[in-house]
């Protein structure tokens, strides 16, 4: 049943700018990652999310949080249920 | 205010606890010691023939064991304290580089130049909104991981 996610995220890193993709549940449970993220960073991207959508009192509008660095940038958000990190280098 | 000390009442036992090095002698201990611990306080002062065998046994724990039911430190003088101080301070960072040190749960270590990063330019709409895509694919994805019910859960036993 995972195959379809799995098949995503092999899609997601055949893009030569992106170096890591990481999906979690709510509660920082990791679904599935390659690359440059992994388990540990479960938890940190999740609670980074919740927080985003906790500034704004709109339910419907969900933020991008992105962590800005001189080699790339890690994009984060959130839809429905899970919460997806991209690592994206400066190409 | 009350007694601190007293040579009035001394026994034996006292004498021991006193006069026991805080720190063992140095000899190959196969574990670090574990914390603060009581020495059994019943150990009887008689001299009898077990008197051998409680030594052993107290031997053996006091390897174990570091007693802070010193009565005399407050009587310890400035150089004896700096003394065990460092004692203690050396014999920490020994077992501090073999302890398994925690993992740092970190993001990717992202940047020394904050004043560059924040200078350049934006990160691009084109990625927030390929970023939004990825999610929204992904979640249609974790949608099709449902359970797959095969049989009851709950069955009658069939008794005769």
């Amino acid at each position: 049943m995972e195959s379809t996610l799995e098949q995503h995220l092999d899609d997601t890193m055949k893009n030569p700018a992106i170096v890591g993709v990481l999906c979690t549940d709510q509660q920082g449970h990791n679904l599935g990652c390659r690359g440059s993220l992994s388990d540990e960073h479960g938890g940190v991207v999740s609670v980074l999310a919740k927080q985003a959508a906790a500034l704004s009192r709109d339910l419907t509008d969900s933020p991008t949080v992105c962590l800005e660095s001189e080699s790339g940038n890690i994009l984060v958000r959130t839809h429905g249920t899970i919460t997806v990190a991209v690592h994206k280098i400066a190409s | 205010m009350g007694c601190c000390y007293s040579s009035e009442n001394e026994t034996t036992e006292q004498d021991s606890d006193e006069s026991k090095p805080l720190i063992p002698p140095p000899n190959p201990v196969s574990k670090p010691p574990n914390g603060t611990d009581w020495m059994p306080t019943n150990v009887p002062s008689a001299r009898t023939d077990e008197q051998a065998l409680l030594t052993s046994i107290l031997t053996k724990t006091a390897q174990n064991i570091i007693d802070v039911s010193a009565a005399d430190s407050v009587m310890m003088e400035q150089h004896e304290y700096m003394d065990k101080a460092r004692q203690y301070s050396t014999k920490l960072a020994v077992l501090s580089n073999s302890l398994p040190q925690k993992k740092a749960l970190a993001l990717p270590s992202l940047t020394s130049q904050p004043h560059q990063v924040l200078a350049s330019d934006l990160v691009p709409y084109s990625d927030v909104q390929q970023v939004s895509k990825i999610a929204a694919y992904a979640c249609s994805a974790i949608s099709q991981i449902k359970v797959d019910a095969k049989e009851e859960l709950v069955v009658q036993f069939a008794i005769p």
